[in-house]
């Protein structure tokens, strides 16, 4: 079982963050961060470790791998969710569970529970 | 002999007896049988004959039986021949004859033989002649072998004089002509050389090695073979230097000592067969450039390739200087010729001089092949007609024998143009304009084949393009049908999340969803590129209000948003709408809000200022607990924005001030 304490969300879609936010705080995180520009979650990052993170994979035209890399040099554990259908991660990303949108809470705590 | 004298028959013979004899004959007869010399004496009436041994072996069997006999008797067969001499001798004078050739019959048959012989008169008592005598020796064998030798030498001039293949003979360390053949004449144009150096007779041959070689074989006495040599010689009286091919030899002339005296040239004119050879080779290898383009060119669907195979096949089957290939290219001001490739040139040599113009030259009769060929363009009345002219660029590229000939399409359309040149003029003959019209005909049929793969290529990378295109469309809708289907949810999630009846969240959620609608709606109308702040307000006040929306007003100046903005707001303004119709002015009768905005400049950046303010509504109080629209105003358009959102619950209205930056213009 992952450590329930904060966690971040990166998703350019307001209504979809807040979704996802109030997800996580159903889900036990506390507290939840929410960025909509990568920007927005490099300043996170250096202000904070979060226990865990869901990226949505495009941000206004970008990618968020960089993110993602942040992420993993921090080792903290992150899932990948996404409006395209298979989406090709590159090769060291290739393992992280992606989520396909729309998701619900039940298949948001199945991805993060595979941490475990 | 003396012996032979002493006893001879005294009756056979007019002489009398030895001891008789006068005194002159006897001291004679003394001197020639001591004598190794052959003599003999003619005395007396009968002209006797004595001589000594030397003698008695030019008598043959005459001997001995001649000892003693009349002289007329034993040369019987000559007498004829001396007659006038031994009169000569008897009268007194002496005489000397070389190699008088006699027919003898000294051995039992006729007998050519030369003699050289002096008859002198021999005196009796008295002084009278009373004999003659002679010294003589036979030259028989001399004279023979003259004749042999000259007969040799007569026979060997002959033979060299008629002999195919040139000879001359040069001696001295300056190779002076002594003797030269017909054919060698024939070499030299008929020119009087005897007696004349190499060096003043063929002054031609100057730096062209031939002295120097002449020189060397006779210092080394080594002789030089020559093969397929060329000489340029003057082969005509007054006439040209001409180009010629020759096989030869020297070979050193050495005396008895070995040392060289002179050198005897020998050779071949082998200048036609070089001709005939020539040709030949330059048939087979037009034969082999032809097939080889043809090849190339079948399997050729590369136009650039086309262009470059046939230039170079031209030129080398012209011995063209430059070739070049025109392409026909229309734009607004017609059809022009434009360079396309260029062999044996420098295309800056072109440059200069522009596309160049239909002139005369270049475009001569479209009815015929087009062809032209031109000894010497700068003197061709068909140039000149335009300044400045194609195709002699006068001072980078001179060009005089000209060969042009239009490429065209099965459907006659010229194609472009090719052109070959040289500096020389008359380099181009009626063989090469067949295989230029040749060339031309295959490369045509190569460029229509080229044309058509091209453009099927074209088609086909057209198609693949807008398959790829549909491909990322279909991906991009599917994209963005799942983003609306995760923001449907977020709406779901939120408004039924919450204290109200059921009923009041249903009815939230569907208000909602119109105007996500509506911004769609927008959005779908703009291609989804873009929309306005005014519209997008615009729509989602008339999606959210109905009736009342016309109690909202809404001014300022144009702002462009991007697609996901642009639904940002429309949901933020929907929420302002919606709590406004609840609870706000636009819950009763005479309320109203005004949304103005304004852009201002700071540091170079435009500020969009908003505010939205409600007036003539019930006393407002700020709601005990927040929910999905403070939430949607304060926080997503914040974020959304980049900027700061306050919503303030005044009692004279909700007032609602957003100041963002606007995004720089791309």
């Amino acid at each position: 079982m992952i450590e329930r304490t904060s966690a971040l969300v990166l998703e350019d879609e307001p209504i979809v963050a807040f979704a996802v936010e109030d997800m996580l705080i159903d889900l036990g995180f506390d507290p939840v961060h929410v960025a909509t520009t990568l920007d927005e979650a490099y300043r996170c990052l250096e202000k904070f470790t979060p226990g865990a993170a869901v990226l949505d994979v495009n941000i206004r035209g970008d990618r968020s791998y960089g993110v993602a890399e942040a992420l993993v040099s921090r080792g903290v554990p992150f899932v990948f969710a996404t409006g395209y259908g298979e989406a090709e991660h590159p090769e060291a990303f290739r393992g992280v569970s992606t989520l396909t949108k729309p998701y619900d809470q039940a298949q948001l705590n199945a991805a993060l529970e595979a941490f475990l | 002999m003396a012996q032979m004298m002493r006893e001879l028959d005294q009756s056979s013979t007019a002489l009398g007896s030895p001891v008789k004899w006068a005194a002159s004959l006897q001291s004679v007869v003394s001197l020639m049988v001591n004598s190794r010399f052959p003599m003999f004496v003619a005395w007396g009436e009968e002209l006797s004959l004595l001589y000594n041994d030397a003698y008695a072996a030019i008598l043959g069997e005459k001997h001995p039986r001649a000892l003693g006999r009349p002289f007329e008797e034993v040369w019987n067969e000559i007498w004829d021949d001396l007659t006038p001499l031994v009169e000569s001798a008897l009268q007194g004078r002496a005489s000397w004859l070389e190699d008088l050739p006699l027919t003898m019959n000294r051995h039992g048959y006729d007998e050519a033989t030369w003699f050289t012989f002096s008859y002198s008169p021999v005196r009796g008592e008295s002084g009278e002649i009373c004999g003659l005598f002679c010294a003589c020796t036979e030259t028989t064998e001399k004279v023979l072998a003259i004749r042999s030798i000259k007969a040799e030498r007569a026979r060997l001039e002959n033979l060299f004089e008629q002999a195919p293949g040139f000879m001359a003979m040069l001696s001295e360390p300056e190779h002076t002509f002594e003797f030269v053949n017909k054919a060698y004449q024939r070499l030299i144009g008929d020119r009087p050389v005897i007696g004349l150096t190499i060096r003043e007779a063929l002054p031609e041959l100057v730096d062209q090695g031939f002295y120097e070689l002449l020189d060397t074989v006779y210092q080394s006495g080594q002789p030089y073979i020559g093969r397929q040599q060329p000489v340029r010689l003057q082969r005509t009286t007054d006439g040209p230097i001409e180009q010629a091919y020759v096989d030869f030899i020297y070979q050193p002339v050495k005396d008895a000592d070995g040392k060289v005296t002179g050198i005897f040239a020998e050779g071949y004119d082998v200048t036609e067969q070089r001709t005939v050879e020539a040709r030949l080779e330059s048939h087979a290898r037009t034969l082999a450039i032809l097939n080889r383009t043809g090849t190339e060119l079948s399997s050729e669907l590369d136009l650039d390739k086309v262009v470059r195979h046939v230039t170079d096949a031209g030129v080398a089957l012209t011995g063209a200087q430059v070739g070049a290939f025109f392409y026909n290219t229309k734009d607004a001001e017609g059809e022009k010729l434009t360079l396309y490739h260029l062999s044996g040139a420098e295309r800056s040599q072109f440059d200069k001089f522009g596309p160049p113009r239909e002139t005369d030259v270049f475009n001569p009769d479209a009815e015929s092949s087009g062809l032209v060929r031109s000894a010497d363009i700068t003197s061709d009345p068909r140039y000149g007609n335009t300044d400045p002219p194609f195709g002699i660029p006068e001072h980078d590229l001179p060009v005089r024998s000209y060969l042009s000939v239009p490429v065209k399409s099965r459907s006659g359309e010229v194609i472009g143009e090719l052109f070959f040149g040289h500096e020389e003029p008359a380099m181009f003959s009626e063989a090469h304009e067949e295989l230029i019209l040749g060339i031309a005909s295959q490369a045509a049929s190569a460029f229509d084949n080229a044309q058509l793969y091209r453009e099927a290529e074209m088609e086909i990378a057209q198609r693949k393009k807008f398959e790829a295109r549909q491909v990322l469309l279909i991906n991009e809708l599917n994209h963005r049908v799942k983003n609306t289907l995760a923001i449907v949810q977020g709406l779901a999630q939120q408004s039924f999340k919450t204290d109200l009846p059921t009923e009041d969240a249903k009815a939230s959620f569907g208000a909602r969803l119109n105007a996500l609608a509506a911004a769609h709606s927008l959005l779908t109308r703009q291609n989804w590129e873009a929309a306005l702040l005014s519209e997008t307000i615009h729509d989602a006040v008339t999606a959210a209000a109905g009736e009342t929306a016309s109690r909202i007003v809404a001014e300022g100046p144009d702002v462009v948003l991007p697609p996901q903005t642009a639904v940002t707001w429309a949901m933020a303004i929907h929420e302002l709408c919606t709590n406004a119709i609840k609870y706000g002015a636009l819950s009763n009768e005479s309320g109203t809000v005004t949304v103005r905005w304004s852009i201002a400049e700071t540091k170079g950046r435009s500020h969009l200022h908003l505010e939205w303010t409600e007036a003539g509504g019930p006393a407002v109080t700020a709601p005990p607990k927040r929910g999905f629209g403070s939430r949607m105003i304060e926080r997503a358009l914040a974020s959304e924005l980049q900027g700061d959102v306050t919503l303030n619950y005044e009692p004279s209205g909700v007032r609602c001030v957003i100041d963002a930056p606007l995004p720089q213009p791309k």
